[in-house]
């Protein structure tokens, strides 16, 4: 026990080298926002710029207010999901509506298989325009992986830990609490990183329905023909994709139970 | 009539149990006990009449299938019964809260079940959280648990995960003690262990039984499992059918029929040699012995005049010395602790008759002699002592079940 403690280092020093890859991710994240600050600045003051592309790429005025939207559907749509999905999840893995479990799967399956636009369009239908069409299109779009491994985490908890501890006279709420949803809490975060990461992505196609969004600017970029807007609109898309994802996992290494 | 209105069930008197006068109270009976499952006609557990005496292991044992596993479940009502009662403690548990019952009787499954995300001490602490126990009490009564079962106090924060089989399931059964019920039940709590480890467990809860004298329902399917942990045995055939209830010395002596007899298979004469130990038996007296310094003449009088083949020196602090047989005294020694053969071992008076025969088949005198704490001898066990003691074994049984039959077959 005192060679122990005598040979680990401290434990900040193993904190970083346990979660390297963590620390990989921020610094290729920064390196590209970099990257494509410097170009885009250097393109718009030399002579190939021309007046839409400044138009279209100044801060203040497009990029950041496409940038907070593009978060904002992001989080919304996932936030939306996560309270949809995951009650119902556990509802779904309760003896008594088992039965219930594989129409509803269903039903958030052929959420998943319509194509992404054609549901987008079929919202838009039915709501009208704005961002709040898109977030529901959203979420419908990635109940699945959240209600799927909701279920799935529920479903893989050890019978005999349940057993012992009803034997031991915890009542099925408290096993519930207590035991099944931290065992599947892993699983469940893996679906929601799933559901965020979809929902990045789509949110790009919210522009379609006057969500905003950096689609606008991609959109832009395609309409003008120009390629420093595209490159802007697509890079940026993608800055935002990764950095979610790496807080996600930061958010997955933390809230998973110690001990499994 | 108003008596029999009153009980409609009655506490039936097992047929094969031991007689009133040794048995100890009943801590829970099951009367009429039937269990039949959803969409079955055949039920599992058929009117199951069981008393469990207090303080003791009930060791429920059976070829799998039997409903052993789903008769303790009915115990704490992890199975609902279909009819019949439940009495623990006096108290009729059939319709009470079954989650506020189980708090109050300790389970230890197979599996071990230890909740993998909590620490050792979060998992001991289960039973106790649920009542409500101050901090303070809590810590307490864990770190009492931890040394109880012999694990280090360090245990404390690791997780189920960092543990072997072995140390799983004493936290197991320290988990099911952890607001000291009065009750334990166990479902082949060793049955996943491996060979070595399960009889160290078994020994070290057979000494941790002697000092807590808890009611314990034990399920195996294990007959020397069941020998080995049972103050009694009920041994169940189909549909939890309680073939024989009784202490394993009776059952190995006296199985009740040929079920029985297949079901403890052979060498079951053999079994019951490990419950009567040296000192409880009429050791030989009439063995031919002398003192170091009686003379090789004498020696051989005495030797004469015993049915033996050999007789038994002892020193001067009468501890046994030497073998001597007719040649060796024919020779007529000076001195008889020089002569015949040294007696290598010894047998202490709390052995077992199991290691006494080990111990004369091993001898080369076909003798085990046997000698008190400090050496001094006591006397010696040979073949016939045995032949006589199992006989003794065989009719006090068969003696005291035809009483019982008789006795019942009047009233």
């Amino acid at each position: 026990m005192t060679a122990a403690t005598a040979t680990s280092p401290s434990p900040a020093w193993s904190w970083v080298r346990a979660n390297a890859g963590l620390l990989v991710r921020p610094a290729i994240i920064v390196s590209l926002a970099v990257a494509l600050y410097v170009y885009v600045n250097g393109f718009l003051d030399s002579d190939d710029a021309i007046f839409q592309d400044k138009r279209t790429l100044e801060w203040e005025r497009n990029l950041k207010p496409q940038l907070e939207q593009h978060i904002s559907l992001t989080l919304w749509s996932t936030l939306l999901v996560i309270v949809i999905a995951i009650p119902l999840g556990l509802f779904l893995t309760r003896p008594k509506y088992r039965r219930f479990g594989g129409p509803v799967l269903g039903i958030a399956t052929s959420g998943q298989a319509t194509p992404a636009f054609g549901l987008l369009i079929l919202a838009f239908a039915w709501l009208g325009s704005g961002a709040w069409t898109a977030i529901w299109a959203l979420g419908f779009f990635t109940v699945l992986p959240v209600l799927r491994n909701t279920m799935v985490g529920l479903d893989q908890v050890d019978f005999s830990v349940i057993e012992a501890g009803r034997g031991m006279g915890l009542t099925k709420g408290q096993v519930l609490r207590q035991v099944e949803i931290p065992l599947a809490v892993p699983v469940i975060l893996a679906g929601i990183r799933t559901a965020l990461i979809i929902n990045v992505g789509m949110a790009a196609l919210a522009f379609l329905i006057g969500g905003g969004g950096l689609g606008v600017t991609i959109s832009a970029g395609l309409k003008l023909s120009r390629e420093v807007v595209l490159l802007t609109g697509a890079v940026m898309t993608a800055i935002v994709a990764l950095t979610v994802d790496w807080i996600a996992s930061i958010a997955e290494r933390t809230l998973r139970p110690r001990g499994l | 009539m108003t008596s029999t209105a009153s009980s409609p069930i009655d506490p039936a008197p097992n047929q094969h149990s031991a007689t009133g006068v040794e048995k100890p109270a009943t801590m829970i009976s099951l009367q009429g006990v039937t269990k039949t499952y959803d969409g079955s006609v055949i039920p599992a557990v058929d009117s199951l009449n069981l008393d469990i005496p207090e303080g003791e292991i009930l060791v429920l044992v059976g070829p799998s299938g039997c409903g052993k596993s789903t008769t303790l479940r009915l115990i704490n009502r992890m199975i609902e019964p279909t009819s019949g009662r439940i009495i623990f403690d006096g108290e009729d548990v059939t319709s009470v809260n079954p989650d506020l019952l189980r708090r109050r009787i300790g389970y230890v499954i197979q599996q071990i079940g230890l909740f993998p995300h909590q620490t050792i001490a979060q998992n001991i602490a289960t039973v106790p959280r649920l009542l409500g126990w101050d901090k303070a009490k809590i810590n307490a009564r864990v770190t009492e648990l931890l040394d109880v079962m012999g694990l280090p106090n360090d245990f404390k924060d690791r997780y189920p995960k960092e543990l072997s089989g072995g140390q799983a399931q004493r936290v197991g059964v320290a988990r099911a003690l952890g607001s000291d019920p009065a009750v334990l039940l166990m479902d082949e709590p060793f049955g996943a262990i491996d060979p070595i480890t399960r009889d160290r467990l078994q020994n070290e809860f057979l000494r941790l039984q002697s000092e807590l004298k808890k009611t314990i329902v034990f399920v195996t399917h294990d007959i020397d499992e069941a020998i080995k942990m049972g103050d009694r045995i009920a041994i169940l055939g189909e549909q939890s059918r309680i073939a024989q209830f009784d202490t394993p010395e009776r059952i190995l002596a006296y199985p009740i029929d040929d079920f029985v007899a297949d079901f403890i298979g052979s060498g079951s004469t053999l079994k019951g040699l490990n419950f009567e130990r040296v000192r409880d038996i009429d050791i030989s007296t009439s063995f031919p012995v002398v003192s170091h310094d009686t003379s090789a003449t004498e020696a051989k009088t005495v030797l004469d005049a015993s049915p033996e083949r050999s007789l038994l020196v002892l020193d001067a602090k009468s501890h046994p010395a030497r073998w001597l047989n007719d040649k060796d005294l024919a020779a007529t020694p000076a001195d008889l602790l020089a002569a015949g053969v040294e007696v290598t071992s010894t047998l202490p008076m709390h052995a077992t008759l199991h290691d006494a025969l080990e111990e004369l088949l091993m001898s080369n005198a076909g003798q085990a002699t046997v000698v008190d704490n400090s050496g001094v001898y006591q006397g010696i066990v040979d073949i016939e002592v045995l032949a006589d003691v199992l006989k003794g074994m065989r009719a006090a049984a068969r003696r005291h079940y035809e009483v019982h039959v008789d006795s019942a077959g009047q009233s």
